[in-house]
This record gives structure tokens, sequence and C-alpha cells, in this order.
């Protein structure tokens, strides 16, 4: 994460809450949060079946993970080249093609310096190239094509399992 | 706060939400993320307003790993044994597949299969105390303790071999595997409440496992045949096709076959003269009186007499044993013939 020097006399405050649903604090226009949780499937009183996200509990090595970070702009000015950076975390393996985010365009780093879109990441072995497996995926970002007007919220959703 | 960044490993997985844990062949020193480790994901969003960048902000959320319980038995070996063996050792090998370490209850059963000819008695099981070999004074334990995660034991299974077990006869024996939690001693206790993140919950994948290992007989199958023939009615001149009348010569044949799968040892063989014959010597080259032939091969004869070599006649029990007679092998016959007079 880069850290840039301010002009303005925003005091920006860098939260690393470690609740279920963190906030960041401070003067800031993005509202940021992130969750965790599974998909559950339930059935209903027609016995037709369905599933739904519930918070992440009974999570156990094998059990998918459905994190979701939302940002919502807390400003009345539009937050512009809105970029959301997340790594895959630690025990976790990113389940390959499950990254989402409308109106955003996807990249993927297997280092955390240079980024590309899903099918240009290639693994130098053995002295040939191959597509990168999901497995070495270490960081996701979405940028956000169009502006963040006050008011509304970008989504990013990926999914993992627990190693 | 965080733990050391290691390797991802790859560990092959189902990707279902709670489902049945698969695992490539090694076996790994963890089997999965341990139980109560933290799991975080921090999110960084980068953003400008009126094309300033602004400072980035963070989010984060974690929750705890929870404890899933499974295990493995691993048996399918096959035993060969003999009737009336004591304390013959079948091997298993117990698997802690939890993502913690666990103790495991055991239990040896004779397993009523439609494999199950015979049942070994006396099971019992021994823990082993980790060199792998069984030794009786050593492995001692009944059941595995504080076994960590993705750890393998070897578990003995001792049993006697009922002596009217026949040939190709199976008994197979079933180790069964139960994880017991330490802190309680007693099974792991799935837990039913609502999913919590910030507390560490039990989930039991598989409570218990079995395995099967068998004990199959090869031992020797013996059966023995007496049959008779008049040599001669010793009448001048003999008769041709002579008949069982007093003076006649009469030879006996006995027959031992194996049919089994195993070379038995024959300790003797007596027979008693039937009452109305007497037993007659040198009847055989050299002045012998029995013969003894294994299959077709050149018979071996002895003398009736007290002497060393294996064969005596005492009153009217003629006995053959060693080094007359020694053993059957698989699949061999061995014929004893002598002759009696008729009285």
């Amino acid at each position: 994460m880069n850290s840039r020097t301010q002009f303005y006399a925003f005091v920006a405050l860098i939260a690393c809450a470690f609740t279920s649903q963190a906030f960041a604090q401070g003067q800031s226009c993005i509202s940021l949060k992130t969750t965790a949780q599974v998909e559950k499937e339930v059935v209903n009183e027609k016995g037709e079946k369905s599933k739904v996200l519930v918070p992440a509990g009974k999570v156990v090595p094998g059990t998918e993970v459905v994190w979701t970070v939302t940002a919502n702009n807390t400003c009345k000015q539009a937050s512009d080249k809105v970029v959301i950076d997340n790594p895959v975390p630690e025990h976790m393996t990113l389940v390959a093609n499950s990254a989402f985010g409308a109106g955003s365009q996807i990249t993927y780093s297997l280092d955390g310096k240079s980024f590309a879109p899903a099918g240009q990441l290639t693994v130098k072995e053995n002295g040939t190239e191959r597509p990168a497996r999901a497995d070495e995926i270490k960081h996701i970002r979405w940028q956000f094509k169009d502006s963040l007007a006050p008011g509304a919220m970008a989504i990013a959703r990926f999914r993992a399992v627990l190693n | 706060m965080f733990p050391v960044l290691k390797q991802i490993r790859r560990v092959g997985l189902a990707v279902v939400a709670l489902g049945a844990i698969g695992f490539t062949g090694t076996a790994y020193a963890q089997m999965g993320t341990p139980s109560g480790d933290t799991i975080s994901n921090t999110a960084t969003v980068s953003y400008s307003v009126n094309s300033v960048n602004q400072t980035p902000v963070s989010a984060s959320t974690s929750f705890l790993v929870d404890t899933v319980i499974n295990l493995n038995v691993t048996g399918g070996i096959t035993y060969n044994v003999t009737p009336g063996a004591i304390a013959e050792v079948a091997t298993y090998t117990v698997t802690n597949t939890s993502n913690i370490t666990s103790n495991f209850a055991l239990g040896a059963t004779n397993e009523a299969a439609a494999a199950n000819d015979f049942d070994m008695s006396n099971l019992v099981v021994h823990v082993d105390n980790g060199d792998g070999v069984y030794n009786a004074v050593d492995d001692t334990a009944t059941s595995i303790t504080g076994l960590a995660s993705g750890i393998s034991r070897l578990v003995f299974v001792t049993g006697d071999v009922p002596i009217g077990a026949t040939n190709n006869q199976d008994a197979p024996v079933r180790l069964t595997a139960t994880a017991i939690d330490p802190s309680t001693l007693a099974a792991w206790v799935n837990d039913t409440n609502a999913d919590d993140p910030n507390t560490v919950q039990i989930v039991v994948a598989s409570a218990a496992a079995n395995a099967d290992d068998t004990f199959h007989i090869q031992t020797a199958t013996l059966g023995v045949t007496k049959s008779s023939s008049v040599i001669t009615d010793n009448l001048t001149p003999p008769s041709p096709n002579p008949k069982a009348i007093p003076g006649a010569t009469v030879e006996y044949v006995i027959t031992i076959s194996n049919t089994g799968s195993e070379s038995a040892t024959l300790q003797q063989i007596s027979d008693n003269l039937p009452a109305a014959t007497t037993f007659r010597a040198d009847e055989y080259p050299g002045a012998t009186d029995v013969s003894v032939q294994v299959d077709a091969n050149p018979p071996a004869y002895c003398t009736s007499d007290a002497d060393a070599d294996g064969c005596v006649l005492s009153g009217t029990t003629l006995t053959v044993g060693a080094p007359a007679i020694t053993t059957v092998a698989a699949g061999s016959t061995v014929t004893v013939r002598f002759r009696v007079t008729i009285n």
C-alpha cells in the first residue's frame, strides 16, 4: 500500500479493527467494510431449494468462504479512481473465476507488485511459461471505471477455500 | 498478530461448504489449517476526490478456524495362520485427519460378514509404542492418546486361531477407532449451536472409522484310507485269484494324503492288527517287514523289531514314525504297506 503526501487538511486514519463488521474511521469519503459469509442451502415450505449467504461461523478446512468488500461514498462529492485491493487471506486458496465486481476491471497479482487480467497471468516453470493456477494468486484488484456518486456503494466479492 | 506467512499448501479439496475432506496420498504433518487459527481479510480502497488523491482506507474482518474431527483407519492385509496358533498379529494404521490433536478409543471384533468362516478368540488391542514393531512387552496401551493432526499410529490386534479351523477358511477382524475429545475424555460432540465466528466450535465430520484385516488358514488336510488285498492263498500250487482263507497272505495298504496347503509333520502312524491275523516278517526286499512310499518314488523299507529305523511291532500294534516317515508335503501321498497271515 503506497502512502501519499496530502496537501489537504484531511486527517485520514487507517483502521485495522478485527470485528465481524469493521468500519474505517476518520474523515475519509469512503466507508469501507468487509464481511465473511458462507453459502447455505435452504428449503422452503414447497420443498424448493435455494442458497442464501449467512455469516461465516463454523469454518473448517475445506469450507468455501464468500468475502465481500463494500465501499460507501459518505461525502457530498463524487469519488473517482476507486480501486479496491485485497490480498488473498492467509491459509486460503482463491476459487478460480470467483472474483466479481459490477463496473470494475478485475486484475490479479502473483507477487503483489504486477497485476494482470486472469487470462494473462503466467508462471515461468522449468524454462517454459504456463498459465497461473488459482492457488498461486496472491492479490485481487478491482478498478471501478465510473466515479462513485455521493451515497453510492461499490461492491467487490470473491470466494476462497480454507486450506 | 498474523501467523507467519507460509506457502499455501495445496490440499486436494472438494469445493463445498463443510463437505467431506479429501487429501492427496502423502500425509501432511498438519491436516488443514489448525483449529483456533485466525483468518483475516484486509481490503484497501484508494480513491480521489476532484482529481486529488486521497489517503487509502483499509478495513478488516476475521473469524476463527473451527475444529473438524475426522479420522482414517486402514487394514486390508491378509495373514496366513495355522489352526491352534496363539497370539497371531494383525496390523492396522489409524490416522488423525482432524485439524486438532485427538484421542482415539479402539475396539477389535470378529467381523460377521459373508467372508467370516470362523472367529478368532481372545482378540486384544495393542497400540504401537512408536517403533513400528509388535512387542507384547512394550505395546501395552489399548487406546491412542494425544495423536496430533495429520499423524498416524500403528495398532496391533492379537488373536488365537481355533484348532478346528480348516484350510483356506477366513476370519476378518475389524478394528474400530472412535475419536475422543482429550478435554472431556468422551466422544467429540458436534456443536449444533448457531455459527459463531469468534469462538472455536466443533464440527464432527466423522466420529468413527474402521478397517478389516483377514486371518487366512493355511494348513495341511490329511485323509487316511486303509485297504487290503489277498496276495496269495499259500496253497500248492497257489490259486489264481486267491481268496481270504486261513493261511492266506493279506497285504494292508494305508495311504495318508495331504490335500491341504502346508506340509504335515507326522508324529506316528499306528495300526492295530485285526484279530485273527498274524504279522508276516520279511515280505519286502532285503528281509524287511514294512514298505513306506512317498508318491511314486521308490519305497523305503523298515523292520518291525525295536531298532532305530522308526518301525516297530509291539504286541499287535504296528507303529511307523521317524525316520521312516516324517512329513507329508502338500499334494503328496504316503503309502504304508505290511502283510499278515489270516489265522
